[in-house]
């Protein structure tokens, strides 16, 4: 092996342990300093490209955000599935649901726009969707709650009034593709309170959404919005205060 | 006797959360270097375990998880965010330089070798990142960026080679300054 041959393995590889490079290495005592030197630029590189910080609670967002995944479950036979996992009896709902939303949005002096319709449906087909999965993670701490908050960034407070939420659901997901979004889930006093948090700015002004059995609220925050939405009789304006006294945003 | 699909469920929840444990960090960190901003890589990491999720029993071996997901997030990458690209990336090195505890010349030394790399074509950037960061073979790289070995190893010559000229172009400027210094005192 000449020495052009010798430096191009080096550069490839400096970790070559192959025994033709092994032994053109004892050729000649200045190719060792020359797989010294660019060991070590590979060292500091690797040390460099390391050292980027891991987001805190990664793993745990990894692990929650495949929990209720429903795509996931087409391969697997699951008995005595919920009525509403059924697909054609959930496709069907989707578009009731669907004229349900566009037909009872609240309109506000602006009103909201299509694309503010078309986002309040995907938000409430996203509730739907998750549905079955809302409850299969009972009291949920705030560790747990905040991994998936700071996905958003946002930031639970620890306080009594929190406390005593019964938070049973906490996953990151898409309803928007490319748009990170938080979607919690508790007990209300009527039945499910979904809270979702969206990273970014879909809607400009607030509106309120409702289909048969649902009401909500689509409210603009900095950098994003919260949506709340809960069962017909349930006051979500409880829990609208709450979030604002509790909740630290910094999106 | 068969499993129950309930219990192949729970078997395959433990499988996924296995390899979460094992390899997020290294997906995360090759995310970064790919779309070099913080918020999107780990979008993007979201996406590549939500996807390896869903498709986990198409790996055989966990033995190739690592290159099965780092070929999913390239994917992703060209997928969701190859048009959309935020200028955040000076803000991101000065991220990673800021929340270094090394000692200031070692600080100076990580910045510039992210300098270096960035300077990188990602023809000659990827190949290195999966190297380094991965641990993969010629023939392994190879598999993930669909290139022939040769391929590949020109590519790796040449990235070192760009970066070893650069350290000596530094070094060179380094050594001019002291004797600059050296002369003025």
């Amino acid at each position: 092996m000449d020495n052009s041959e010798f430096e191009i393995r080096v550069l490839a590889n400096p970790r070559d342990h192959s025994q033709d490079f092994l032994d053109a290495l004892k050729e000649d005592p200045s190719r060792q300093q020359l797989l010294d030197d660019v060991k070590a630029i590979d060292q500091r590189l690797r040390k460099s490209l390391t050292s980027v910080p891991i987001p805190e609670g990664l793993a745990n967002q990894l692990k929650a955000a495949v929990r209720g995944d429903k795509e996931s479950e087409s391969n697997v036979v699951v008995l005595n599935r919920p009525w509403y996992s059924n697909r054609g009896i959930a496709l069907a709902a989707s578009l009731v649901l669907a004229l349900g939303v566009t037909y009872s949005v609240l309109f506000n002096d602006t009103g909201p726009t299509a694309a503010d319709l078309a986002f309040s449906q995907q938000v409430m087909e996203h509730v739907y969707m998750e549905l079955d999965e809302i409850g299969s993670q009972a009291n949920l701490d705030y560790q747990m709650v905040n991994s998936v908050f700071g996905v958003v960034g946002a930031q639970m407070r620890t306080t009594d009034s929190m406390d005593n939420l019964n938070i049973n659901f906490a996953k990151p997901c898409f309803i928007i593709p490319q748009t990170r979004s938080a979607h919690l889930a508790l007990v209300g006093n009527q039945g499910v309170v979904n809270i979702i948090v969206v990273s970014n700015s879909p809607v400009q002004s607030e509106f309120s959404i409702s289909d048969d059995r649902f009401t909500g609220v689509v409210i603009p925050i900095d950098g994003g919005n919260l949506i709340l939405v809960g069962e017909k009789q349930e006051n979500l304006n409880n829990y609208r205060e709450l979030l604002a006294e509790n909740v630290d945003w910094i999106i | 006797m068969t499993d129950t699909p309930v219990l192949n469920q729970k078997a395959r929840k433990l499988r996924y959360e296995s390899l979460v444990d094992t390899l997020y960090q290294d997906v995360y960190r090759y995310a970064y270097w790919i779309c070099k901003n913080q918020p999107l890589a780990q979008d993007l990491v979201q996406e590549t375990f939500l996807r390896a999720w869903r498709s986990l029993d198409s790996l055989q071996n966990d033995k190739a998880a690592k290159a099965w997901l780092f070929t999913i997030l390239r994917r992703e990458n060209a997928r969701l965010y190859e048009k959309y690209r935020p200028d955040l990336v000076d803000v991101d090195d000065q991220y990673i330089a800021d929340t270094s505890f090394d000692e200031p010349d070692e600080a100076m030394d990580r910045e510039f070798l992210l300098k270096a790399m960035n300077s990188l074509e990602p023809e000659y950037s990827e190949p290195l990142l999966l190297q380094v960061i991965g641990g993969f073979s010629g023939k392994e790289i190879a598999d993930i960026l669909d290139l022939n070995s040769n391929t590949v190893m020109t590519r790796l010559f040449r990235a070192r080679g760009k970066l070893k000229d650069q350290f000596a172009t530094d070094n060179n400027n380094l050594d001019s300054s002291l004797d600059e210094q050296s002369k003025d005192g």
